[in-house]
């Protein structure tokens, strides 16, 4: 995966799992013939994992199938480095005919997060990343003159989408979607999980949902790291629906997080608020996109949209203080910091 | 019309071939996730295995978090090269997310000399010394036991002892299948798809002197100077160390001309005709580089090996490495105005994957020594960029097309053309009668399907069958290698169908008399010599029949040497002109060249001396026609007894003097057809008109 992509690595952990060690712990608890079956891959340039409660190898090979299938659809089609991936094909031709309906799916909800945040959530970032991750590979920065030369050309306004054609309205636009596809990946895990008869499953595409509750009746339960320390945790939250996580940390171009991956299209920027913001949300795609909105807004406006569309958020600032929705369901918290403002 | 018996053995022939398709395809690796699992034990996990290709990837637990430590594959799924035995070596191989080796195990091999010989063990050995070594390196087998020294840019292992050949095979096949999968997933080594690369056109050139070629940008040139060398070693133990720097500061260090000398635009203009000829043709598909060096700094140092990869040149292309080898190509070069100097041709193999379209960067390993006993060496590399001008290549088409569903896409149009010709053809020789009903309009319809068999279906869409398909069935009958290249040459394979199903129904001459792009060339030449009043010469019956034999034996050969070696049989396969004439279009080198315009010239004198005498495909077309159900060549009772003419007529001497026709030697030329339906030419007919005799009782054997 090259550098163009986000990584976002470790971004949350299956708390469920601290992997094989606890899941045998709960065996106990389930039926002879269950159990659980794990596996890893790759997809969005990092790993992915679904684990499917099965009554036998054999049927979770075929969950695993109809998954991965999934996720792999979804990380072709919104890579931006497969030439065979149609957002790859429509930033190199400036227009893409038949485009999946999942890239539809994708801008729609982009289009109503572009209306909340103002403007400043645009997938059609893309040529200021390209430009910002160019000049610091080569220890520069873009001049404020040539930042907003780049931001002439970022407006999601001007994509023109269509069932049948999706197209940029002036030459050197580009689109990214990485803050909403591992979010729908989630979703279309699940409801391909669900297709093949499982009833019980956890999936980690860089956005984690589950499916059920734990073998033991609890709910499924993740891991919120601490945005300086992989290893660290900063809350072990109750999954309910799914979670997902923007932060600093995933992909930054100073070694301060000062310019990192997410970036305000309205004044080509990354916000100073947060480290990190986790969102809790029916869906992945829901969850995705409102941790990158979240993100961008600052803290009073970000609670304020949470609230109004019924999600709740982690979030975690940049002296480290950690603050949450009154509903974000912390099952435990390892704070050490506390907030002046909760 | 006779009741039509060929069903069944169609149907049998198709069978066969898709079986012999379908057990080509599916040659691949032999490991299971199970066997995979029992290799990489906890703590690793293996993962989903990948859609595309035959990639597995595996993680270790770190920390909280899974982390992708490799991705393991088995060589033989991304690259099935060949050993000495036939089968190719298969690794189980682990490669990191940064392109090291971290494990490299056999799977199965077949090599002779690691059977029988030296037993297993060395290969074992051989193969465990990748493990660290990088993909960014250039990775190549030195002499035996020869300690595996080597640096940064260039790993050196140790070959082993009496199997050099083999385990440079399995070096071609690690380094290969790497490549396939740094392309695929580790976001290096793009643009090195060896089915992708950039083709050289053959067709451009003008008659340039070296300064010409120089300005053009066909031959590339690099300086460093002396200063600018220095430069590069400024701040270490090694600046100063070079006087000249300070007398001629501006004069060359290094001075470096490269060019693809199998471009015909560098070649023919650096060598003559016929030696640009014999190169091409000694390169067998591979690429060359002309490279010649006038500075100071030469790449040929004293520890320069004939015939072997150099050390102080490498080639580097994405961040991997582009294996050159020196070429011992030591014949002189006819420009007068070229730079003397050092200079070697490099040779490219197709599978490194160098893309001449694509930039690659030329490195120039030069090392200053300081001290005199046991000095100190300091090593920095320059590097020339190098790329082939776009004038002087063909772009693949666009990613998509990949696969040979892409060539299907591509060829639609051809293919459409060679159906409706087939169409054409079935429908002339279904209805003999409406096709020959006039004599001369038959002739002219002849010649134009056969001139267009020539141009379309052989020079154009290259579409020439041959016996070299048969040495691949009979590998693949063996479990080596297969026929799925067919389906990458869709034309071929339409022509292989069509051709299969008619020789149970007209036995072999619809393909031999009318679709054998080599076949028309001979008889139009035949006809042009004709026209000439060029005596033509028949062979006397005895020795028409023992000349039949020969390409019994020629096919019986090749197949029996496919049995044992297919280097050999492809070998014998050249008593077939096919590749000469109709590939490479004569562009060979001078005995090839001699023997296919031999042939040709023969053939003005003695009718299509080589379809009906030494054609190892057409024996086997001979054979299977064995299985013809029908008769299709209508004859009267006169025929042979009293009446010699379509037996005298025919040029492939295919009637018996019983006037039956031998249908293994029959062209399906349809002269005795027109004859015999002509009331101006059967003498039956013209007999019966007269009135002077009644037409007896028509022995017709088909329609």
């Amino acid at each position: 995966m090259t550098a163009t992509e986000f990584t976002r690595r470790g971004a949350l952990h299956l708390a469920l799992g601290a992997a094989a060690g606890s899941l045998g712990a709960v065996a106990g608890a389930i039926p002879a013939s269950a159990r659980l079956y794990r596996r890893l891959g790759v997809a969005f340039g990092t790993t992915v994992a679904i684990t499917v409660e099965a009554s036998d190898a054999l049927s979770a090979e075929a969950a695993f199938a109809a998954g991965f299938a999934e996720i792999r659809h979804i990380d072709r089609l919104a890579s931006l480095t497969d030439p065979e991936g149609q957002v790859f094909r429509l930033n190199r031709d400036g227009f893409l005919d038949r485009p999946d309906p999942a890239l539809i799916e994708m801008l729609e909800i982009s289009r109503a997060m572009h209306a909340a945040t103002a403007g400043a959530f645009d997938v059609t970032i893309q040529p200021l990343w390209l430009a910002f991750d160019a000049a610091a590979k080569k220890g520069r920065w873009p001049s404020d003159r040539e930042i907003a030369t780049l931001l002439a050309r970022v407006d999601q306004s001007r994509l023109v989408v269509s069932v049948e054609r999706i197209a940029f309205a002036e030459s050197g636009m580009g689109v990214t979607l990485n803050s909403l596809a591992r979010g729908l990946a989630a979703d279309r895990v699940a409801a391909a999980l669900r297709r093949v008869g499982v009833s019980r499953a956890f999936f980690d595409t860089d956005v984690l949902g589950g499916l059920g509750a734990r073998p033991d009746g609890a709910r499924w339960r993740a891991r919120v790291r601490d945005p300086r320390d992989a290893v660290q945790s900063v809350a072990v939250a109750e999954v309910a629906g799914c979670l997902a996580t923007s932060g600093d940390y995933q992909y930054f171009w100073t070694p301060d997080y000062s310019r990192h991956h997410i970036v305000d299209a309205r004044r080509g920027v990354s916000p100073g608020a947060f480290s990190s913001v986790s969102v809790l949300a029916p869906s992945g795609l829901e969850a995705d996109a409102l941790s990158t909105a979240a993100f961008l807004l600052g803290a009073d406006a970000a609670r304020a949209l949470l609230a109004r569309v019924g999600a709740q958020a982690l979030f975690v600032d940049k002296s480290g203080c950690v603050s949450a929705t009154p509903g974000f369901p912390v099952y435990v918290s390892n704070s050490g910091e506390a907030c002046a403002s909760t | 019309m006779a009741r039509f018996r060929g069903g069944k053995a169609i149907v049998w022939a198709f069978a066969a071939f898709a079986l012999c398709l379908w057990s080509s395809l599916a040659y691949a690796g032999q490991l299971s996730r199970a066997d995979l699992e029992r290799e990489f034990p906890p703590p690793f996990i293996l993962g989903e295995k990948d859609d595309a290709l035959a990639i597995w990837p595996i993680f270790k637990q770190n920390a909280t978090s899974d982390e992708l430590v490799a991705y393991i594959f088995e060589s033989a799924d991304l690259a099935p090269i060949p050993g000495f035995s036939g089968t190719p070596v298969d690794l189980l191989v682990a490669l990191t997310p940064e392109g090291n080796f971290l494990d490299v195990k056999v799977v199965s091999q077949n090599e002779p000399v690691f059977v029988d010989g030296l037993g297993p063990q060395p290969l074992f050995d051989f193969v465990k010394q990748y493990i660290g070594k990088s993909l960014k390196q250039s990775i190549k087998v030195g002499p035996p036991s020869g300690g595996g020294k080597g640096d940064d840019a260039i790993a050196i292992v140790d070959g082993v002892a009496k199997a050099t050949a083999s385990v440079r095979i399995v070096n071609e096949s690690l380094l290969a299948a790497g490549l396939a999968i740094a392309r695929a997933k580790l976001g290096f080594a793009k643009g090195r798809d060896p089915s992708r690369a950039a083709k050289l056109r053959l067709d451009v050139f003008e008659k340039l002197d070296w300064a010409d070629l120089v300005a053009k940008g066909y031959v590339k040139h690099f300086v460093v100077s002396n200063a600018e060398s220095e430069a590069a070693f400024a701040g270490t133990a090694a600046a100063g160390l070079d006087p000249q720097v300070r007398l001629a500061p501006e004069a060359p260090f290094i001075d470096l001309w490269v060019g693809v000398l199998d471009a015909p635009v560098v070649g023919r203009n650096l060598l003559d005709e016929a030696t640009y000829r014999r190169l091409v043709d000694d390169l067998d598909g591979r690429h060359a580089l002309i490279v010649l060096s006038s500075g100071r700094w030469s790449f040929i140092g004293e520890d320069f090996v004939a015939g072997a990869v150099p050390t102080r040149l490498t080639m580097l292309q994405a961040d991997a490495p582009v294996e050159v080898r020196d070429f011992a190509w030591r014949k002189p070069f006819a420009l007068v105005d070229m730079p003397k100097g050092d200079f070697s041709v490099l040779v490219i193999k197709p599978q490194a994957g160098w893309d001449p379209a694509n930039p690659a960067q030329i490195l120039l390993h030069v090392t200053r020594e300081k001290g005199q006993i046991l000095p100190e060496r300091f090593t920095h590399e320059f590097a020339a960029p190098f790329s082939a001008p776009l004038a002087l290549l063909t772009l693949p088409p666009p990613e998509s097309d990949k696969g040979f569903r892409g060539v299907w896409r591509d060829r639609a149009s051809d293919i459409a053309t060679l159906i409706l010709s087939l169409v054409v053809l079935m429908l002339a020789l279904a209805m003999q009668k409406v096709v020959t009903a006039s004599p001369r309009g038959f002739v002219w319809f002849r010649r134009t399907f056969l001139i267009f068999t020539l141009l379309f279906i052989g020079w154009y869409a290259q579409a020439q069958l041959s016996v070299v398909t048969l040495i691949g069935a009979v590998r693949a009958a063996r479990g080596e290698g297969g026929l799925a290249f067919l389906l990458y040459d869709p034309p071929s394979l339409v022509l292989w169908a069509f051709t299969l199903a008619t020789l149970v129904v007209w036995g072999r001459g619809a393909f031999c008399g009318w679709l054998c792009p080599f076949g028309a060339l001979q008889e139009l030449a035949g006809d042009f010599a004709r026209w000439l009043r060029i005596p033509q010469w028949r062979l006397a019956g005895a020795w028409e029949k023992r000349l039949r034999g020969v390409k019994y034996i020629a096919l019986a050969s090749i197949l029996g040497a496919a049995f044992a070696s297919s280097a050999l049989a492809e070998r014998l396969a050249e008593i077939e002109p096919f590749k000469t004439a109709i590939t490479l279009v004569f562009i060979r080198s001078l005995p090839f060249a001699i023997y296919a315009g031999g042939l040709i010239v023969g053939s003005m004198f003695v009718f299509k001396f080589f379809c009906r005498f030494l054609c190892p495909l057409g024996a086997a077309f001979a054979l299977v026609g064995l299985a013809r159900r029908w008769d299709w060549i209508a004859r009267r009772v006169e025929c042979g007894d009293p009446c010699q003419l379509c037996k005298s007529k025919c040029r492939y001497n295919a009637i018996e003097p019983t006037g039956a026709i031998i249908y293994h030697e029959c062209f399906q030329c349809l002269d005795c057809v027109v004859i015999h339906n002509d009331s101006r030419q059967c003498v039956p007919l013209i007999l019966q008109e007269r009135g002077s005799r009644p037409l007896r009782t028509t022995r017709l054997i088909g329609k």
